[in-house]
């Protein structure tokens, strides 16, 4: 790694997570000397993955909580990924607090890597249906980009990532770069045949992952090898059997000689230059230490993922912005959206009896989102797509005690029926209501304001719950399936962790914040190119989105700096 | 307990019942949120033998099977589940002990009949003590999953494999 003395680079990226590790790998690649800020500790591939070849057993609760945990850190303890192997992955409520004006779940990982170590891995693509939304249904703004725009970085980011798909031909989810798909089960097959049998537009899917399930040239480079369906992904993989910023992007940037990663680095701030007009660098605090340092470059990425790049933008003030670098319309942190993930619905499947599924795949099927596509039919705005997912487990029974308990524990000739299941993921409408803020009074250890979150779910959300329990329920019936259940969590917004926005992206200046390559419409060599940019929130997994606007946009910003743009 | 001395301890404890005779251990963990003593400890891990007996399985597990129970009670359980275990400890020594307060008799001193006697009686939850039945359930449920949870059933009751490198979503049974 390049070690640049005088603190000046060509381009800083905050974040090395998968959105700042995408900017630094086509940086590098480009040539550029890129600093690579992160406010956690370096997690280098296989070395730092502690729990990965560890058995079930060796765990000591057993995929139990800790009690005294769960007390001091409730929010994180929410998180269905935060578990005994993978605690030391996701950021402690008591160490990183926050303000909740409404309950939220802000899930978050802070170290090189980010969240892509925990990732589900799923991966899909928008179309045009999810990027017009705003101006077909009125609200939020035109995005400004469309499917066109973005179609050649998804693939660009697909092969080098590796996505495991089939070729659906659909239009409501455009196909990419994949490699072979690991199937259905036999029920998931019997679910979709029932599906398209009786709608003609709604589809169940093999859920696109992204997972190596064949060789290329490029994971050989890249060292990584073929998925070995342990299922135990979040640990961090030691085969880069799934892609994650730490065994793909971070050593392929590093190898270039032009990246400087930087852990325990905290962003404090963007410094603008009230005569160049620019921003030229920013200031860091030692998250150890706290000594404070300043860094400069021509441009930068700011990646810290949705909220953090939210806070960093709005606590860069100066004469010029005293309002937050590029907020002068006073949108910045406003028009904030998730995923909602409320509702869930699960059933028996009485048929299929002499069979069951045998190893693992780290992934299941998919219902694209059918409700309002071509047209409005419902009296919610927008809709959802849905998981579902089957499985069968042998029958563990504990009758008696001494041997009569021995022998019928032994006994596991026998499997449940089948259960089967899905979560919807709805699309969410941004509001002006729905807002990140900086608390005036309270700091971080760092000095940092905290942050003030205030999103909630409104009517369009409640009505999308049961219009997806009640059409979830025809189509479970139709399929077959016995003891249905509807379930509604109540869950408050943040554990779909797809929080997007507040500093949309838009044509107009005067309501959006970036331009359709993500730089501040006000200040051009910023880019934001993580969640914060999202206009409007559809119903996908967002990450693939994110990568390819980022490389998309980092291709931009070293076009305008060889123009001398900015 | 050493680990060494504490699988010397087990492997004792596996062929035969009365127990650790030859085991006068002076160390204890401590558990921080259970304040029991070592008669208690060699009950409990006497009627977690009694519940599910291991016989001549090889089986190996990174703690005994005593330990489990208390570093997830200590460790998982809420406050009033570790009180109402704790009560349902003592009101198992009240009734070995025929009703005499505070005396505690040593489990392993009691012949197999006595003691299956007992453990018929947790069972039964005759008391009709719900600590006395929080205690019975959770020693049990946690004995069943120590052993439910080991490499030996895993692996060889639920075909369990850490690194299948395939998927088959449609095998016969
Ligand atoms: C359990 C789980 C499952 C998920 N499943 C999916 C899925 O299936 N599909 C999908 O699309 N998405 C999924 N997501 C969301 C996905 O992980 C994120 O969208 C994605 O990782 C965002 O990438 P990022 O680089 O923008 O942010 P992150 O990965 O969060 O990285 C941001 C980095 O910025 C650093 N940082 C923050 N503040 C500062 C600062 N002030 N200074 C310096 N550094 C800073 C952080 O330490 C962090 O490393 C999931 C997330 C989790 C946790």
């Amino acid at each position: 790694m390049s070690n640049n003395t005088d603190h000046h680079f060509d381009a800083i990226v905050i974040g090395a997570g998968m959105t700042g590790g995408w900017a630094a790998k086509e940086f590098c690649e480009g040539g550029l000397k890129t600093l690579l800020l992160d406010r956690g500790r370096d997690v280098k591939h296989v070395i730092d993955y502690p729990t990965t070849n560890m058995q079930p057993w060796e765990f000591k609760y057993r995929g139990g909580r800790n009690y005294q945990d769960v007390q001091h850190n409730p929010v994180i303890n929410r998180c269905y990924a935060y578990r005994e192997d993978t605690s030391h992955f996701f950021v402690k409520d008591t160490n990183h607090p926050y303000i909740e004006d409404k309950p939220f779940d802000w899930i978050r990982g802070y170290q090189v890597g980010g969240k892509s170590i925990m990732w589900a891995r799923q991966v899909q693509r928008w179309s045009d249906y999810d990027f017009e939304g705003p101006v077909r249904d009125g609200f939020a703004v035109d995005w400004g980009l469309r499917y066109k725009d973005l179609e050649k970085w998804y693939s660009y980011v697909e092969k080098f990532v590796g996505v495991s798909g089939n070729l659906d031909g659909l239009d409501t989810l455009p196909d990419g770069e994949f490699l072979k798909a690991w199937g259905l089960t036999c029920v998931e097959e019997h679910f979709q045949k029932m599906v398209k049998d009786n709608y003609k537009d709604r589809h169940v899917i093999y859920a696109r992952c992204a997972h190596l399930t064949e060789h290329r040239e490029i994971f050989k480079q890249q060292g990584r090898v073929l998925c070995q369906n342990r299922r135990v992904c979040e640990r961090g993989c030691p085969f880069g059997g799934y892609f994650n910023a730490n065994s793909t992007l971070i050593p392929w940037a590093s190898k270039t000689g032009n990246l400087t990663l930087q852990p325990y680095s905290v962003v404090h701030s963007i410094i603008y230059d009230e005569e160049k007009n620019q921003a030229v660098g920013v200031q860091v605090i030692d998250a150890q230490t706290k000594e404070t340092t300043e860094y400069f470059a021509k441009v930068i990425f700011v990646n810290a993922a949705t909220f953090n790049t939210n806070l960093i933008l709005m606590n860069s003030k100066s004469n010029r912005f005293p309002n937050g670098i590029g907020n002068d319309q006073g949108l910045m942190g406003k028009y904030v959206a998730f995923h909602n993930y409320r509702a869930k619905i699960s059933a028996v499947h009485e048929g299929h009896q002499e069979y069951k599924t045998e190893g693992n795949r780290p992934t299941s099927t998919y219902i694209p989102r059918f409700r309002n596509v071509y047209k409005q039919e419902t009296d919610f705005l927008r809709g959802y797509a849905a998981t579902f997912y089957s499985s069968r487990s042998k029958i563990v029974q504990g009758k008696g005690v001494g041997e009569d308990l021995m022998t019928s524990l032994l006994n596991t000739r026998d499997y449940h029926p089948w259960r089967v299941g899905s979560g919807m993921m709805g699309e969410t409408i941004p509001k002006e209501s729905n807002t990140l803020t900086l608390d005036e009074t309270q700091k971080d250890e760092w000095g940092i304001p905290l942050l003030k979150v205030n999103i909630d779910y409104d009517d369009n959300d409640e009505k999308m719950i049961q219009d997806f329990f009640d059409q979830f329920t025809e189509m479970y019936k139709k399929a077959g399936f016995t003891e249905i259940k509807t379930r509604d969590t109540q869950q408050a917004p943040g554990l779909d962790i797809h929080e997007m926005g507040g500093v949309r992206m838009g044509l107009d200046p005067k309501t959006s914040l970036v331009n359709t390559w993500n730089q501040l419409h006000a200040c051009p060599n910023v880019f934001v190119t993580d969640g914060a940019c999202m206009t409007s929130v559809s119903t996908q997994n967002p990450s693939l989105t994110f990568m390819a606007m980022t490389a998309r946009s980092a291709h931009r910003a070293m076009k305008l700096m060889d123009e001398k743009e900015i | 307990m050493n680990r060494r001395k504490a699988i010397q301890c087990l492997s004792v404890a596996a062929v035969a019942i009365p127990l650790l005779p030859g085991c006068n251990t002076t160390e204890f963990k401590v558990y921080e949120f259970l304040p029991i003593e070592k008669k208690d400890y060699s009950l409990i891990e006497q009627l977690a033998q009694l519940i599910l007996p291991k016989g001549n399985l090889d089986i190996t597990t990174p703690e005994l099977t005593l330990d489990f129970i208390l570093t997830n009670i200590n460790d998982c359980h809420k406050p009033a589940d570790q009180e109402k275990y704790l009560e349902g400890l003592k009101l198992f020594h009240f009734h070995l002990s025929g009703g005499k307060p505070d005396k505690k008799i040593a489990f392993h001193k009691l012949d197999s009949e006595e003691q299956f006697a007992a453990l018929e009686f947790l069972q039964k939850g005759s008391s009709g003590s719900e600590s006395l039945k929080h205690f019975y359930h959770i020693t049990k449920s946690l004995t069943q999953l120590h052993f439910t949870s080991s490499d030996y059933f895993m692996t060889n009751y639920l075909d369990f494999e850490f690194i299948p490198a395939r998927f088959n979503g449609c095998v016969p049974v």
